[in-house]
């Protein structure tokens, strides 16, 4: 039975999400397997930078790949990639959590990725995961060249789920300043990306 | 603010941290300016890729094989519930077909009187039928509830222009400050944006929409719960929807 389910999981590693998608709709757990083998990492590092809480991150985790599990029927290709979909669903029940708890963001050096770590997956068969790492390189190395206080301002927006005005009151700056911070990052963050290719 | 383009808003609009207010006005806008919506999407990419910046980190060895049980544990339990269903059907299969015949006399007494009632709704249903043709070519579209909230329902009426509608619901939570309702406007598979907006503590409230395109060109309609502001996709459960 063990030997049956591991040689189904290596004929499934082959698939692009889509196929996955469609096994996992007709209830094939060797399907869901291979996608959390793809993107559970992607998704719990997530959800670990926001909550700063291991036992909730698992939690959290479960819960989106069980969403995924149960409404699968749901996703549709043509409106996004699959990682896409999974991660928002996660920032949006970390973020509910996070609020629920009414902690207070912990934004550090830890928080974002520097250009030259390691890899999201360790599956990198698949077309998805390799744009993945791709865009990752990218993304990394237009975040590090960002000014110290516009990183933190997005920092405290993304993982903080913090308003203009929260972020204000929290640093103790002008919200005209920390409205044109906001702005100003996520304008370099798509300059750069479209400088190199990384979104289409 | 819906008449002067919001672009400096965009991208905090993306990344979710407007306040109640300047979200609601730049939704407002961004519903029938096709510039805004295109900065939108430009800056939604940038919102998209921003979990392959975080500093990645090992979940839990066992996380893998708890999700695969709870899947399997959650399957079972479905074919269970099935499975339990039919067997339930089989054991009292005998004495519900002697309580129909007990109850056949008490049916026919209620067919009896339910046909009277129904001819009279009839009537009262082309008295309303007539009303409204009367009142100027207004379309509806009726929302039920989800097995998640079968007490809810809904009526979308469509303006004569087409362009405009209004929703009411009612038996809806009143949901916290940090969520919103929102309606979406479904065609060939795709999601366009109608609007956010949240109940009143009795469960009822009303959104007035500005479609993009003609509303009778969408097939469906469904309402989600999504995070202050709406999404620019369904993240959300889904709490009513309806077929045109």
């Amino acid at each position: 039975m063990v030997i049956q389910t591991q040689n189904m999981e290596q004929n499934l590693i082959q698939l692009d999400d889509e196929a996955l998608i469609l096994a996992v709709v007709s209830k094939n757990t060797a399907a869901l397997g291979v996608l959390y083998d793809r993107y559970g990492r992607l998704v719990y590092s997530l959800v670990f930078r926001i909550l700063n809480d291991a036992a909730a991150a698992e939690e959290v985790t479960q819960d989106v790949f069980l969403q995924l599990w149960n409404k699968a029927w749901m996703y549709r290709s043509e409106q996004g990639k699959l990682s896409t979909w999974l991660t928002r669903i996660a920032h949006n029940k970390a973020i509910d959590l996070f609020r629920k708890n009414k902690t207070q963001p912990e934004i550090s050096d830890q928080t974002w990725a520097e250009e030259s770590e390691d890899k999201l997956a360790d599956d990198l068969v698949v077309e998805e995961v390799i744009e993945m790492q791709i865009q990752a390189l990218h993304l990394r190395k237009a975040i590090s060249n960002l000014p110290m206080d516009q990183k933190i301002v997005l920092s405290l927006a993304y993982f903080g789920g913090m308003s203009h005005q929260q972020i204000a009151e929290h640093l103790r700056e002008p919200l005209g300043t920390i409205k044109t911070r906001i702005r100003l990052a996520m304008m370099k963050l798509h300059a750069h990306l479209m400088n190199s290719n990384a979104v289409e | 603010m819906s008449q002067e383009h919001v672009k400096d808003l965009i991208p905090a609009y993306v990344l979710g941290c407007l306040d109640q207010d300047e979200a609601k006005a730049v939704q407002l806008h961004i519903l029938d300016c096709l510039i805004c919506q295109q900065e939108v999407k430009k800056f939604q990419l940038v919102v998209d890729q921003l979990p392959y910046a975080v500093r990645s980190c090992d979940p839990p060895d066992n996380l893998r094989e708890n999700i695969l049980l709870a899947a399997d544990k959650a399957s079972r339990q479905n074919h269970f519930n099935r499975s339990r269903h039919s067997w339930y059907h089989k054991i009292w299969g005998a004495r519900i077909a002697i309580a129909w015949v007990g109850a056949a006399t008490l049916i026919f007494f209620l067919i009896v009187t339910n046909l009277i009632q129904f001819q009279q709704i009839q009537q009262l249903e082309k008295s309303l039928d007539s009303a409204v043709s009367r009142a100027g070519n207004f379309q509806y579209v009726r929302l039920v509830g989800t097995p998640s909230t079968p007490q809810a329902n809904g009526l979308l009426i469509i303006s004569p222009n087409n362009l405009t509608a209004t929703l009411i619901v009612d038996g809806l939570q009143p949901l916290p400050d940090r969520q919103d309702y929102q309606l979406w406007l479904i065609r060939d598979g795709k999601r366009d944006n109608g609007g956010v907006f949240n109940v009143i503590p009795t469960g009822y409230g009303v959104l007035l929409i500005n479609s993009p395109k003609p509303i009778n060109e969408y097939q469906a309609f469904g309402i989600t719960v999504e995070p202050k502001g709406g999404s620019p996709g369904p993240t959300g459960d889904k709490v009513l929807g309806g077929n045109f």
